[in-house]
């Protein structure tokens, strides 16, 4: 309070000062401005004496507009502290240096081009604020970079077909949470990524003897374990065009990607419509990745991994080799908005049996801004299974304004998979994501599932939510 | 109910003029001549510098509080305008008729002209809070000059080189937009959701267009929308002025004004927090920046439909057009991203170097060659859309953040 009665006396001191100066600078400017001083004559038939009150109401009207354009001033002064004294930058710059030490802003002969620093001076004013974000950005490039990401679902089976079984009625559910480190030098072009994942939970495969995942979280992870799912270190070389990444790798972030049917945690859940399944990854594990990028209509990808469980105890890398090439291709097929077209090859000695080989199609395109079709095919051996895998998947998804908010959108889709000498799998799904806000989404999904293996078909409605920080 | 009888006025008015046809209602204002040649000598019988407005590009120096002129062919500079200390402007311009070069210094809260022949400071005009992005009526008589943090726009008779009227009551002024024919400006704001409408003859906010409404599931994340706005940063004009092409960063979408009727005709969703549209110079394609996902988004302007969506680097600051292609700045990788605008599909990036701070760039008026202005290395790098060759000029002055071409079609700042 004391504090208060200090502050407002001496602004009441400042503010009488003020006045003094605001009115005798407004009466000198008043001075210089009036239509008298400027030199205009009053016109001719006005009466003197009207002249002159109408002289006075003009004086006054510009002092009176003079204190308000000081008063604004004054207002903008106090709302907005302003840092003045020079700004220090220190800047990279190219000079010449000759044998003898010279140095020079532009090439002479016998020099050779260097990069030193210098410092420099710079007439910014700045805000407080801007002082603030500049160092706020400054600090937030040169860090870690972490994400929280939860999604948990719940899923219940209604059998539909095939002898009772237990799964029959029993609800599901598992939480997965991610915690994600990034960090990034733009000046080598490398960046650092992790992502630590933990798991736990009853998935409905647990219970029904299902081909492919019906809950697509469970892929390549152990349940109640905290699981390193990627840690990798990615660099850019020849111009930036050739993309190396290198450590524990998930190589289904590389490969076989699709615009709407790729991410279990948004889109669909069931495995065979976010990867597939002649890809024949068991696990993530170390390896390299190579993408060559030249921003243009295309692209290559090699890759190379460790397939199977690392708890295996493998002698080497060559104990389970996983071999991966993919080629994509961005094509406007009949004036149609931009579609991807991929395709892919991949040899594995995981199983025990020799190298053996798949290769798959992964397409999606866009019919309008707010549909996009996507199909995947793939056709190979896969692990130690006998005879050749046949898989084929389609769908549609949706997005504004074919939803009920404009970052919603739906999908639906189908898939099917057919082991030439073994069971075989129908799989169709329809999801709506719903984006509450930034940070929250949530998803409500309704599956059907039919296995032949035991002649069992479910119908499995289930929500999901997922928090993203 | 005065205000209701003055846009009654207003409204009258434009519907006689949207009656009488386009002719009327869109008649290009005369171009006014900018033939120097025909000029008398500087009054101050300074030196003549500049002989030609078109030969040069104006270079926006934001730390050294000048603007730089360098002569296209020889690519020298001709000679600088110190503003003054604490100044740092922000965008450059130079008046349809050529005589003069303005621009607003951020810091000092005024407009500068300058004579575009001997480049002295003629005139320091006082303008409103934080100037930045400013606009020439066709005629070359007004010059509008936005002041986003105070909210306004400051309205300077270029004859007698003084603020005649502020236009209150905006959002975050950014950018202004005249129509061909002089009559309305439109005004869009960063702060708000809706492009103004401005009548030029009487210098007043008439009518406010909605691009679009802000989703009901809005209320659940006041952590998005009630923090800050990413609203309308400009209104983009197609080359007949027919229509605008305004984006609206949080809403996500581009709205499509009809300037007869000044309605929104169609909404067109793109990416995520897209920062404006910038126009092809033959009016066939717009394309957004979206910095939301870092992508691009391309509309047919004959469909007004979004015909193609492909990632790009982060942190766009503008797009040009030259030699048949399309050039993304990516301000914080020193790429240029490119397209080929007559497959609508990626051609590329360009590297312009490691560690730059890429600003926004100016293409020429044959449309062959970019001038880019580079914050950190205070360099203009000047890139031939067709060769996609990079020449870098150095020491053009500190933080060049916008470059200026009379009579270019890629004339913006950010």
């Amino acid at each position: 309070m004391l504090h208060f009665d200090f502050s407002m006396s001496r602004l009441m001191g400042r503010g009488a000062t003020l006045l003094v100066v605001v009115l005798a600078s407004s009466a000198a400017y008043a001075q210089r401005q009036s239509p008298a001083n400027r030199a205009a004559p009053p016109p001719a038939s006005a009466p003197a004496p009207s002249a002159a009150t109408s002289s006075a109401d003009a004086t006054t009207q510009m002092l009176l507009d003079r204190i308000d354009e000081l008063e604004r001033r004054l207002s903008q002064l106090e709302s907005t502290a302003v840092i003045s004294q020079p700004k220090v930058l220190v800047k990279e710059v190219h000079v010449w240096v000759d044998d003898n030490g010279n140095q020079y802003d532009h090439e002479v002969p016998g020099s050779k081009e260097v990069i030193t620093y210098e410092r420099e001076l710079a007439q910014r004013r700045e805000t407080i604020e801007d002082s603030i974000d500049e160092k706020l950005a400054e600090e937030a490039a040169g860090g870690v970079e972490i994400g929280i990401n939860n999604v948990t679902t719940l899923q219940f089976a209604h059998q539909t077909k095939g002898d009772d079984a237990v799964a029959d009625g029993h609800a599901y559910g598992l939480s997965a949470a991610d915690i994600t480190f990034a960090a990034n030098s733009a000046a080598l072009n490398t960046e650092f990524y992790a992502d630590l994942v933990g798991i736990g939970g009853t998935p409905p495969e647990q219970e029904i003897d299902s081909l492919s995942l019906i809950n697509g979280q469970t892929a390549r992870l152990s349940n109640n374990q905290l699981s390193v799912r990627e840690a990798w270190l990615r660099t850019e070389l020849a111009h930036q065009k050739l993309g190396l990444s290198i450590g524990r790798i998930d190589v289904t972030t590389h490969f076989d990607r699709n615009a709407a049917a790729n991410d279990e945690t948004t889109q669909f859940i069931s495995d065979a419509l976010v990867n597939n399944p002649v890809l024949g990854l068991g696990s993530n594990g170390f390896g390299t990745v190579a993408v060559w990028d030249p921003k243009k209509s295309w692209n290559f990808k090699f890759g190379l991994q460790q397939s199977t469980d690392p708890n295996n105890q493998l002698g080497s890398l060559a104990d389970s080799m996983f071999r991966l090439a993919e080629f994509e291709y961005i094509a406007r097929p009949f004036g149609l908005p931009e579609g991807h077209y991929r395709v892919w090859g991949r040899s594995d000695n995981s199983g025990g049996l020799g190298y053996r080989d798949g290769y798959g199609v992964s397409i999606d395109q866009k019919v309008g801004q707010e549909i996009t079709l996507f199909a995947r095919y793939g056709n190979g051996e896969v692990g130690d299974i006998p005879g050749k895998l046949f898989f084929y998947s389609g769908g549609v998804q949706f997005g504004a304004p074919h939803t009920f908010n404009p970052q919603d959108f739906w999908g639906i889709g189908l898939a099917h998979q057919d082991f030439e000498e073994g069971p075989s799998e129908k799989i169709a799904e329809v999801f709506y994501n719903l984006n509450l806000t930034t940070h929250l989404r949530s998803s409500f999904m309704l599956q059907y599932v039919e296995e032949s293996a035991t002649g069992e078909a479910y119908v499995l409605p289930g929500a999901r939510i997922q928090v993203v920080f | 109910m005065r205000n209701t009888t003055k846009l009654l006025g207003v409204s009258l008015a434009a519907s006689l003029a949207a009656l009488a046809g386009p002719a009327l209602a869109q008649a290009p204002a005369a171009p006014p001549a900018h033939n120097m040649a025909n000029m008398p000598p500087p009054a101050s019988g300074a030196k003549v510098l500049v002989s030609d407005p078109t030969s040069v590009v104006m270079i926006v120096n934001r730390d050294s509080n000048d603007i730089a002129f360098m002569d296209i062919k020889t690519k020298e500079l001709l000679g600088r305008t110190f503003l003054g200390n604490n100044v740092n402007p922000h965008m450059v311009m130079m008046s349809p008729d050529g005589r003069y070069v303005v621009t607003g210094g951020q810091r000092s809260n005024i407009a500068y002209i300058i004579d575009s022949r001997t480049l002295e400071l003629v005139a320091k005009i006082p303008v409103g809070f934080a100037p930045e992005h400013l606009a020439f009526s066709p005629d070359g008589r007004w010059y509008y000059q936005g002041n986003p943090e105070g909210d306004s726009i400051t309205v300077i008779d270029m004859q007698s080189l003084k603020a005649i009227k502020t236009i209150e009551g905006l959002h975050e002024p950014l950018n202004i937009t005249f129509t061909p024919d002089g009559a309305k400006a439109y005004v869009g704001n960063y702060g708000a959701h809706w492009v103004g409408v401005v009548d030029v003859t009487r210098h007043e906010l008439i009518k406010k267009i909605n691009i679009d409404t802000v989703p009901g599931v809005a209320r659940l994340d006041p952590a998005k929308y009630l923090t800050e706005i990413k609203g309308i940063f400009n209104a983009t004009p197609t080359p007949d002025g027919r229509f605008l092409y305004a984006a609206d960063g949080d809403l996500g979408v581009v709205g499509v004004i009809d300037t007869r009727e000044d309605k929104v005709i169609k909404v067109i969703r793109v990416g995520p927090d897209p920062w404006r549209l910038y126009m092809s110079h033959d009016g066939k394609y717009g394309i957004t920046a979206n910095n939301g996902d870092s992508t691009v988004s391309i509309i047919d302007i004959a469909k007004n439909a979004v015909v193609g969506t492909y990632p790009v680097g982060p942190d766009l600051t503008g797009i040009n057009f030259a030699a048949g292609k399309a050039f993304v700045i990516s301000s914080t990788t020193g790429f240029l991203y490119v397209f080929d605008m007559n497959t609508l599909k990626p051609a590329g990036r360009i590297k312009i170097g490691n560690n730059l701070f890429l600003q926004t760039a100016t293409t020429d008026t044959a449309d062959q060659k970019l001038y880019l202005g580079s914050a950190t290395d205070n360099s203009v790098y000047i890139v031939d859309g067709a060769t996609e060759a990079v020449e870098r000029v150095a020491n053009v002055g500190q933080f060049p953040w916008g470059t200026h071409i009379m009579d270019s079609k890629d004339n913006y700042c950010h």
